[in-house]
């Protein structure tokens, strides 16, 4: 440290230190105090509010910190939708009960990469009355997963999250676990329409977290099909936990639908109807499919569970069966084999 | 009767009635403590504020010390269980009295006046001064480029270009609205 040696000591310090010195002309308005600039955000109407923050640091800051008590932007449904090559277009949806606008327009984000500063930056400024729909969304990650989480004041009391054919390749296990785990105490609702992923990551633990949280829907398709017709993924990690999961869902699931799904065993599915048929909010589905759900030959009369719970007049006796599609809707269930293709095997459900 | 000083050397003093100092909550507050004293005779130096902001808040306090006390609204802390029209949960409107639109330093050399003013209304926590000059402000910014605002606040950009592209990418969905 310099020890300077000053000949003159610089006046004592003044008991009124906090003076603020306008002595400079032109004053900037940042002289006055966080206080006093906050209040004056808080007369800008909401629209005005994310372009104040381009003015200068101060206020950037002073915006992105206390953004919740500053006026909101009203909106009604926003959707997020995949464009091509990666792209998505947000669309935006007013609330017409708050603000008497009637327009949407519409925003094309140039790359996957540009829409997540550009979704935290969008939550930070609006109330979202209704819902927030990924239509289509190539770009999901979970970064954007905890975002969303953590924007949860954005989130009207009714609004919920809806994912619509949402390609999860970028999702992780965990991340999705961890999404639904949260987003079970944040929104309103959850609805999963995720098809056409081509990605078998989805376990048993995935669909836990799933049962046990809002979800309306459930759709999950794990499969894709390669150049040479062949299927490529399938479900591997779901086993019969997860259909034991669903029976035993404490939320009523409307629809799921698991399609190559190997190691869900007929004894699974069997056991599944049962705990379903004891399970209340279970009987509120209005359809379980399962396609192509045991690629292993059984034989029915060696799973001891049939005899007393499941009417085996239903199945074909002392023959060996694969499952090629199983459907469960308004109490009926159907079940066909792929060797008979024109034998559908129904079984009423009702109590 | 009550003195108020400002901060210039020598103070400036300022002799105003005690019901419309009391407008300024942080100087009612300090009446109350000092309760039994002679405040009349005790002026009341004011570290933040200068002479010529000092008189335009005693004119200003003289002008409203009749006004009816601003209605305190209890606020709703759970944030709208109900379904409640939209008007419930938003501030009421202030609208700035046609007194105080003359009254406000507004014109382009006083708006160091101005921000005196907001400062100092701040200070003393007159709520409704504050208001109406905050108000003001806004409204004078709100819908105007960056650009404009800045010049007009006397405003450095501190931004780097690269910064502020980038910032312009994030909120350009708020410009179509």
């Amino acid at each position: 440290m310099k020890s300077a040696k000053r000949p003159h000591l610089s006046p004592p310090p003044s008991s009124h230190q906090k003076r603020i010195s306008f002595k400079k002309s032109p004053v900037d308005v940042n002289v006055l105090p966080s206080e006093v600039l906050m209040a004056i955000f808080h007369f800008l109407p909401a629209k005005a509010i994310p372009k104040a923050r381009i003015v200068c640091r101060r206020w950037n800051h002073l915006i992105n910190s206390n953004a919740d008590n500053l006026p909101k932007i009203y909106i009604e449904d926003i959707s997020i939708a995949g464009g091509e090559d990666d792209s998505n277009v947000l669309c935006v949806q007013f609330d017409h009960h708050r603000r008497s606008i009637n327009e949407s327009f519409e925003w094309l984000l140039n790359s996957a990469s540009k829409m997540r500063p550009s979704m935290q930056a969008l939550l930070r400024h609006i109330v979202i009355t209704s819902r927030l729909a990924f239509d289509n969304c190539k770009a999901l990650t979970d970064a954007i997963f905890d975002e969303l989480c953590q924007c949860s004041a954005s989130f009207g009391e009714r609004a919920g999250v809806a994912l619509i054919r949402v390609d999860l390749r970028k999702i992780t296990p965990n991340g999705l676990v961890r999404f639904l785990s949260s987003a079970n105490s944040l929104f309103h609702f959850v609805d999963m329409d995720v098809v056409m992923v081509q990605q078998t990551f989805i376990a048993d633990s995935s669909l836990a977290a799933i049962t046990g949280g809002k979800l309306q829907r459930f759709h999950y398709v794990g499969f894709a099909i390669n150049r040479q017709g062949k299927k490529v993924y399938d479900l591997k990690h779901v086993t019969g936990e997860s259909l034991k999961h669903f029976a035993q869902s404490p939320t009523p699931l409307r629809d799921i639908a698991l399609a190559y799904s190997s190691r869900i065993r007929p004894l699974d599915v069997i056991s599944f109807i049962d705990a379903w048929q004891k399970n209340v909010h279970a009987c509120k589905l209005s359809r379980v499919t399962l396609c192509h759900s045991s690629s292993v030959n059984y034989t029915l009369m060696e799973e001891p569970l049939l005899n007393s719970t499941f009417e085996t007049r239903y199945f074909p006796r002392d023959r060996k069966f694969l499952i090629k599609h199983l459907t469960i809707a308004d109490h009926v269930l159907e079940i066909s084999l792929p060797a008979r293709c024109d034998l559908v095997y129904k079984y009423d459900m009702g109590v | 009767m009550i003195q108020l000083c400002s901060n210039d050397d020598p103070p400036v003093s300022f002799t105003v009635p005690r019901k419309a100092v009391e407008l300024s909550k942080t100087i009612k507050t300090m009446l109350e403590d000092l309760e039994g004293f002679d405040m009349e005779q005790t002026p009341i130096p004011l570290p933040n504020v200068d002479a010529p902001t000092l008189e335009l808040i005693v004119k200003w306090v003289e002008q409203h010390q009749d006004d009816p006390p601003p209605v305190e609204k209890p606020r709703v802390e759970d944030d709208d269980s109900d379904d409640s029209d939209a008007d419930d949960d938003q501030e009421p409107e202030v609208v700035i009295p046609e007194w105080d639109k003359k009254f406000l330093p507004t014109d382009d050399e006083q708006k160091n006046q101005l921000f005196k003013l907001l400062n100092a209304a701040n200070y003393l926590e007159i709520k409704p001064l504050l208001d109406i000059g905050c108000k003001y402000v806004a409204d004078k910014i709100s819908g105007q480029t960056v650009e404009w605002v800045r010049d007009y606040l006397n405003m450095e950009n501190d931004y780097t270009p690269e910064e502020e592209a980038k910032l312009k990418e994030e909120i350009a969905w708020a410009e179509g609205l």
